[in-house]
């Protein structure tokens, strides 16, 4: 774009940019540096060690495990919850479509902290969930949907949903041939980056 | 016409009772236990007449302007930078400046931990320096430092796709007649931007009004909202004035989110 000359202020906002870079880059280098030095407080020429890495994956295994069991199944509950939802959005844009995606966003607005607090002091005595890993993944699915429903209906506005559809169901296609037929492909692709 | 309606509708029920159930629900019920407590319905004044919980809201949304000014003056000065120029490295440069996009704030805790924390980089460079170790981690400087960190790779991206649409002709033809560098910039890029920076911005508020994790992670003495929520919920057991507290937080944040949608559209939500 620029010709082969560059001026000072491209090397300035250069140096400046890099050097954001650098804030955001050298503490997660040197985190993992702290992982794999055998004492912290003496910095890494003390020797370098796996030890903790192998501790980390016999002490918090299950602890891991049990992230990803959250993320998949939240993942599958925003999916399930979230594109029918969407398609529905993206069909009628009437007062009451508008105001349900208005308030479809509102956990994303609200803290956590809040969303959390008042989860507990509404489900929290109700028998063991809040002991249990369901309890999270509603936390996370609310904290989640939104964006599933946006990236999806935005993909959904963008297509021209609706005379792919019109000409799927001229051809003789049924809802359910057509959701699945045209629908979901079309949006796949937004629904999985999303994660 | 009337079957499809009541299909459309079976669509939307799934979504719309987890929501209802999970969300609108116990929002209401925070809403009443807030005016549960001894003080009853005060406990929503008390935020304005009660010294702690005032200095507490008022440092928090300081904390969180200036974050939001400083994202974005950093973030729009790197990502329109980054949208105009072709360089080698670029887009190493650019993948490395979205690599936090991903951590969540206890991590990003750590993060600021290891830059100015009591072993981090930050007091080394110091002590080289002038001979004082500068640590700042734990301190409101640091929760600071942490939102920052969350906020400019998203605020980044943000100006970088608002950037790329940017027509370059109208720069050009501000500059053919005769405009400085730093008028283009503020009669031609500032205004073109100016609905994808409020949208980035209303974010960062949110964020730093009411992220727990990077707090949490930090130090529980800072004098931020939500610390002073979790301190009376866990150690106070003064539930009705975390709830009121919770429900005004959540209502400011909100009202802010809100306010950046009126103003630029439907632009916010889709910058999350």
């Amino acid at each position: 774009m620029k010709t082969a000359r560059r001026s000072s202020i491209f090397w300035l906002l250069l140096a400046f940019t890099l050097t954001v870079c650098a804030f955001l880059v050298v503490p997660v280098w040197m985190s993992m540096l702290a992982g794999v030095t055998q004492n912290y407080f003496a910095g890494w020429r003390a020797g370098l060690t796996l030890d903790w890495v192998v501790k980390v994956w016999t002490d918090y295994r299950h602890t891991i495990f049990m992230s990803v069991q959250v993320a998949l199944a939240c993942l599958a509950c925003t999916l399930v919850l979230g594109v029918p939802a969407a398609y529905v959005l993206a069909k009628r844009n009437n007062a009451l479509t508008r105001t349900l995606e208005e308030l479809l966003v509102m956990p994303v607005a609200v803290p956590g902290l809040a969303t959390a607090l008042a989860l507990i002091v509404t489900y929290g005595g109700f028998g063991d969930l809040r002991k249990s890993w369901v309890f999270i993944l509603i936390g996370h699915v609310l904290f989640t949907l939104p964006f599933m429903v946006r990236s999806v209906l935005a993909v959904m506005a963008s297509i021209d949903l609706k005379t792919l559809e019109e000409g799927a169901r001229s051809l003789g296609a049924s809802f359910t041939q057509r959701f699945f037929g045209i629908v979901l492909p079309t949006v796949d692709q937004a629904s999985l980056q999303d994660r | 016409m009337n079957s499809e309606r009541r299909l459309l509708g079976a669509l939307l029920l799934p979504a719309a009772v987890v929501f209802l159930a999970f969300f609108l629900l116990p929002l209401a019920h925070l809403f009443l236990i807030g005016g549960s407590g001894k003080s009853g319905w005060s406990a929503y004044g008390a935020v304005l007449t009660e010294a702690r919980y005032l200095s507490s809201l008022v440092s928090t949304v300081i904390l969180a302007t200036v974050t939001t000014v400083s994202t974005l003056l950093i973030s729009g000065v790197a990502g329109v930078f980054l949208s105009r120029h072709r360089f080698r490295g670029r887009e190493v440069l650019t993948a490395l400046l979205t690599l936090p996009l991903a951590f969540p704030g206890v991590v990003i805790g750590f993060m600021v931990i290891m830059l100015a924390g009591r072993q981090g980089l930050i007091p080394d460079i110091t002590d080289a320096l002038v001979g004082e170790r500068v640590v700042f981690a734990y301190s409101m400087a640091g929760l600071f430092m942490g939102y920052l960190y969350f906020s400019i790779p998203r605020t980044i991206l943000t100006v970088m796709a608002a950037a790329e649409k940017l027509d370059p002709r109208i720069e050009e033809a501000a500059r053919s007649l005769g405009a400085g560098p730093f008028r283009v910039v503020s009669d031609v890029i500032v205004p073109a931007l100016r609905p994808a920076l409020m949208a980035a911005g209303a974010i960062c508020f949110a964020t730093a009004m009411g992220a727990f994790g990077t707090a949490f992670t930090l130090a529980t003495k800072i004098n931020v909202l939500p610390m002073v929520i979790y301190t009376e919920f866990t150690l106070q057991a003064n539930v009705a004035m975390a709830a009121a507290l919770s429900f005004i937080l959540g209502a400011i944040t909100w009202a802010v989110l809100a306010l950046a949608r009126t103003f630029t559209g439907n632009a916010v939500a889709a910058a999350g």
